[in-house]
């Protein structure tokens, strides 16, 4: 295939990808891998990857250069089939990410690395999917990376979400806000790490995750792992696990709102949380209905 | 059927570890008679811990609490087996004293869904969103609240004072038949307290009636009792009218 050809296949916007967002795209493909080399542009770049190119490789590897890039990336959407991802944002590179895993079963491994000054935002979600994904991010002097997830495993879905931030240079700033909320018979875990490298001073590190069992036989486990080897950092951690705020309920009940719709406003308000982060081509990927009232 | 709103008799009420034995809780009311026709406001006053708010719980069917003995009939229906939302449904109004911040529900969204579920169960069209917020501006402006809160969400980040506006608010605009005040008077200042009561007030008609519940005497200053009822370990140990409430001004509980 052309460069071209490779183009038109591998994104299901290509049609709409003006000349110059062509322009700035490098693609190529060997046996198991599609690479995508995205040269140093201003203009906006929104590349959505299509599912079944990507039914048909194993690794993706994207190299970005451009500082308005979006990726917008759903393994397994196709056909189930396991999937490297790696990311590399060059020195002063800023580019969105959205992963979403649905339906099905997904198996996925991110390899994402930060360096100098760049920016990275990364938008999971996960829903009514079996799901193992590991995200292993390595960020560099100055660089931005934030990380904000949605888990909705519902039936007998089993999900498990690892991340590993790694500061391996100062002055790096990183985020992660991940919600789960687990229904029927489903389980999710969460593990976070956060490391920082000796020398790499001033880091800062935030880790946030909040489970929300919706059935007595649903669970949610979360680990938080620090492993801090400088001084001079800000990290910090906190998760929670329980159940819907029976009291938050109970007040919606009191004014007339019957029991499912008061857990289901509970819920929907508590995810709108991850949905009011997202850009409006986020939430249009992600399946989330309208916009702000 | 009976002319009487509200028909309390003989109420025992326990927290539910000590109805099923597992806990050393004991038993909270013991006994309350309380009959409320339409037209009528109450006043149940009583120190800290004499039962005021285990009342206004099982009135709003706090699972937390248990009815072991007696019964609580509104407009001829069994209130005590009827779930939380029926008896918002059928007019049935508590003001909670600690109203929970939900954050990410719009307060204005919600009410008028609240407003509209009520009103649809009366038989009655639903309010459109212009004529919704109309009513709703009046009243906020008569409660001196600002008009961003319906903006904002649920409770959230209200000062003790705006949560209990809020809960006036809702009140005023479900246009209940039983308004139960739980300490609607508690962390509001003189001209919060007025307008919150004044607007309560409003809210009554000859066909409704109120419950207020507190420890002080100053909110019935605005808000004229139709009797008055002293409680203390669970018990009703005496009404009457006015007269009372100035005892208790003047002289306490004791």
């Amino acid at each position: 295939m052309t460069g071209a050809l490779l183009t038109e296949n591998i994104f299901s916007n290509a049609a709409d990808l003006p000349a110059v967002v062509r322009q700035a795209i490098v693609v190529s493909v060997s046996e198991k891998t599609i690479t995508l080399q995205v040269a140093p542009a201003e203009a906006g770049l929104d590349l959505v990857i299509d599912p079944a190119m990507l039914a048909e490789y194993d690794h993706l590897v994207i190299d970005n250069c451009a500082t308005r890039a979006r990726f917008f990336i759903a393994p397994g959407k196709s056909a189930p089939r396991p999937l490297q991802l790696n990311f590399t944002n060059r020195p002063g590179a800023q580019a969105q990410m959205f992963l979403a895993a649905e339906n099905g079963s997904i198996t996925l491994d991110c390899r994402l690395r930060a360096e100098q000054s760049s920016e990275l935002d990364c938008f999971m979600s996960v829903q009514d999917a079996s799901a193992q994904i590991s995200v292993d991010a390595e960020v560099f002097r100055n660089a931005r990376a934030r990380f904000f997830g949605l888990t909705r495993a519902s039936a007998e879905n089993v999900v498990s979400l690892t991340m590993h931030v790694h500061h391996f240079e100062g002055m790096s700033h990183t985020e992660q806000k991940f919600y789960s909320y687990a229904a029927d018979k489903s389980a999710v875990t969460f593990t976070g790490k956060i490391s920082v490298a000796p020398g790499a001073g001033e880091s800062v590190a935030h880790q946030l995750h909040r489970g929300t069992i919706l059935s007595r036989e649903a669970r949610i486990s979360a680990q938080p792992f620090l492993n801090i080897m400088h001084d001079d950092v800000r990290c910090t951690h906190g998760s929670t696990v329980g159940f819907i705020d029976e009291d938050a309920k109970r007040y919606l009940m009191a004014r007339g709102m019957a029991e499912a719709d008061a857990e289901k406003t509970l819920v929907e308000s508590s995810q709108r949380q991850f949905i009011e982060v997202l850009p409006a081509e986020g939430r249009a990927f992600f399946g989330f209905a309208g916009g702000d009232e | 059927m009976s002319k009487n709103l509200l028909e309390i008799k003989n109420l025992h009420v326990c927290t539910k570890g000590a109805a099923d034995g597992s806990g050393t809780e004991k038993e909270i009311l013991r006994g309350i008679d309380l009959v409320i026709a339409p037209g009528e406001i109450h006043a149940i006053m009583g120190p800290n811990g004499s039962g005021k708010s285990t009342l206004s719980h099982v009135l709003s069917g706090h699972p937390d609490f248990t009815i072991t003995a007696g019964s609580i009939i509104y407009e001829g229906r069994d209130l005590a087996t009827m779930p939380i939302e029926e008896r918002a449904r059928a007019g049935v109004f508590v003001a909670f004293q600690y109203p929970p911040e939900i954050p990410g529900v719009n307060n204005m969204q919600f009410l008028r869904t609240a407003v509209n579920t009520v009103r649809k169960s009366r038989g009655e069209a639903e309010l459109s969103a212009g004529e919704f917020l109309n009513r709703a501006k009046a009243v906020m402006a008569r409660l001196d609240m600002k008009a961003e809160m319906i903006k904002r969400s649920l409770n959230e980040g209200f000062s003790g004072g705006e949560k209990k506006k809020n809960e006036i608010l809702q009140m005023a605009m479900l246009e209940p038949r039983l308004m139960v005040l739980d300490e609607i008077d508690s962390g509001l200042d003189v001209d919060a307290l007025e307008v919150t009561a004044g607007e309560s007030v409003k809210t009554m008609t000859a066909d409704r009636a109120m419950i207020v519940i507190t420890h002080y005497s100053r909110i019935l200053k605005y808000i004229t009792p139709t009797r008055v009822h002293v409680l203390s370990a669970g018990k009703i140990i005496e009404s009457g009218g006015i007269d009372i409430v100035h005892r208790i001004e003047a002289r306490g509980y004791d």
